[in-house]
């Protein structure tokens, strides 16, 4: 299991649209991605679970992913997450 | 027993939040302002009765302690250096807070170990068996012990059946295919758990409240698809059923003569793992575990009777020649 601490830094935080690329970034893998923020944790895999964290801008989450091809996704995601979603 | 895992959170409340919470029963403070930060870490209220009178041995500091009239009264005619002595060993366990109910006024003695040891006083003009059972009540809501869980919830036949599975499983399908033949939703994809005391009710996070995602369609709301008798705000869990794409090798339950459990924050209940394959329909499968469930609760187990006639036959068997 890899896990990593971020923080969400884009001006709208996980809006649907951000949401929408987090689910399917993560779909794209085997492993299980686990999203938490200090209230609550949802499967990266559910647009639903990951809007329903409301992380807005500065939240800090924490990724935990798990299965044969993690580091992969874990960079993936990563990457995502730090390059804020191709936003501003 | 295999544990249903999920995020568990266990909510403890301070002496401050308490008051903000009870508004209604009109509550004011007469001493310990320092220890409002204390927390309150059990739902049951105490009546401190003989700790009063020097036996402090049963008094649980994590309860809020009730002080009615027989044990002001008590105070009242019981003044002296004894007291103050009795006071300051119950006192220093550390109580959470002490009501005092009916507007009563409690005996200086009392104000001033609770001032010296930061124990909350605090007064409601309400009577003892109001305020214990109103406290009592809500602070099991308050305080219950939490689990969310990713999975669908419904009522199906009125019983609540909890769907759980790695994702794309297809648990929000099924769900979705159970409200078309007539059952109610309470949650999609994330599921709070709250126990109370041996019971489990499970309601949707309020923003995800009766929403759905289907892939391919996206987000759609429940309620204004199929109307208010499509959905439910909460419902106790009795039934866990955990769907798995069928894996080859590996051994389903094949007779139903046991009764497999899973635990949730510490209570047992009944769990099913049905394999997900082509060609088998998942909601009418679960449907009919719904309705074995709903026999077994008749005291009717199918599989059992079974198994008994089996027995049976095989015993007059041997007699025949």
């Amino acid at each position: 299991m890899t896990r990593k601490e971020l923080v969400i830094s884009n001006r709208l935080g996980l809006h649907a649209r951000a949401a929408a690329k987090l689910v399917q970034a993560a779909s794209r893998f085997h492993a299980q991605v686990i999203i938490s923020t200090h209230q609550m944790s949802a499967d990266a895999k559910s647009i639903l679970g990951v809007l329903t964290l409301a992380a807005s801008k500065d939240t800090p989450v924490v990724l935990e992913v798990d299965g044969p091809d993690e580091a992969a996704a874990m960079k993936e995601i990563e990457s995502l997450i730090t390059s804020r979603f191709g936003e501003e | 027993m295999r544990v249903l895992r999920g995020q568990e959170f266990h909510p403890k409340l301070s002496a401050q939040q308490f008051m903000d919470s009870f508004k209604d029963l009109e509550l004011e403070l007469l001493a310990g302002s320092a220890g409002l930060g204390r927390e309150i870490g059990n739902p049951r209220i105490q009546k401190p009765g003989l700790g009063l009178a020097g036996d402090p041995e049963y008094i649980h500091p994590d309860r809020i302690q009730i002080l009615g009239a027989t044990e002001i009264n008590y105070l009242s005619r019981h003044g002296g250096p004894d007291q103050r002595q009795a006071l300051e060993t119950v006192l220093k366990r550390g109580v959470c807070l002490f009501l005092v109910t009916k507007g009563l006024t409690p005996t200086p003695a009392l104000v001033e170990v609770a001032n010296a040891t930061n124990t909350p006083l605090i007064r409601s003009p309400k009577t003892s068996s109001y305020v214990i059972s109103v406290v009592t009540d809500r602070l099991l809501d308050m305080m219950a012990p939490r689990l969310t869980t990713h999975g669908s919830f419904l009522d199906v036949y009125g019983v609540g059946l909890l769907l759980v599975g790695e994702s794309s499983v297809g648990k929000s399908e099924s769900a979705l295919d159970l409200v078309v033949r007539g059952h109610r939703l309470v949650s999609d994809d994330i599921v709070e758990i709250r126990r109370r005391g041996e019971i489990l009710v499970g309601r949707a996070p309020e923003m995800l409240q009766y929403h759905m995602e289907l892939r391919g369609v996206g987000i759609v709301n429940i309620k204004d698809l199929f109307g208010v008798v499509a959905t439910q705000a909460q419902k106790e869990v009795d039934l866990v059923v955990e769907l798995e794409a069928w894996r080859e090798g590996r051994s389903y339950d094949r007779l139903g003569v046991d009764d497999p459990q899973t635990s949730i924050l510490g209570v047992a209940c009944p769990y099913l793992l049905l394999p997900v394959a082509p060609a088998r329909n998942i909601t009418i499968l679960l449907e009919v575990a719904v309705r074995n469930l709903l026999l077994k609760r008749k005291g009717i187990n199918s599989a059992r009777a079974f198994a008994r006639l089996h027995m049976e036959r095989m015993g007059s068997q041997k007699d025949e020649p």
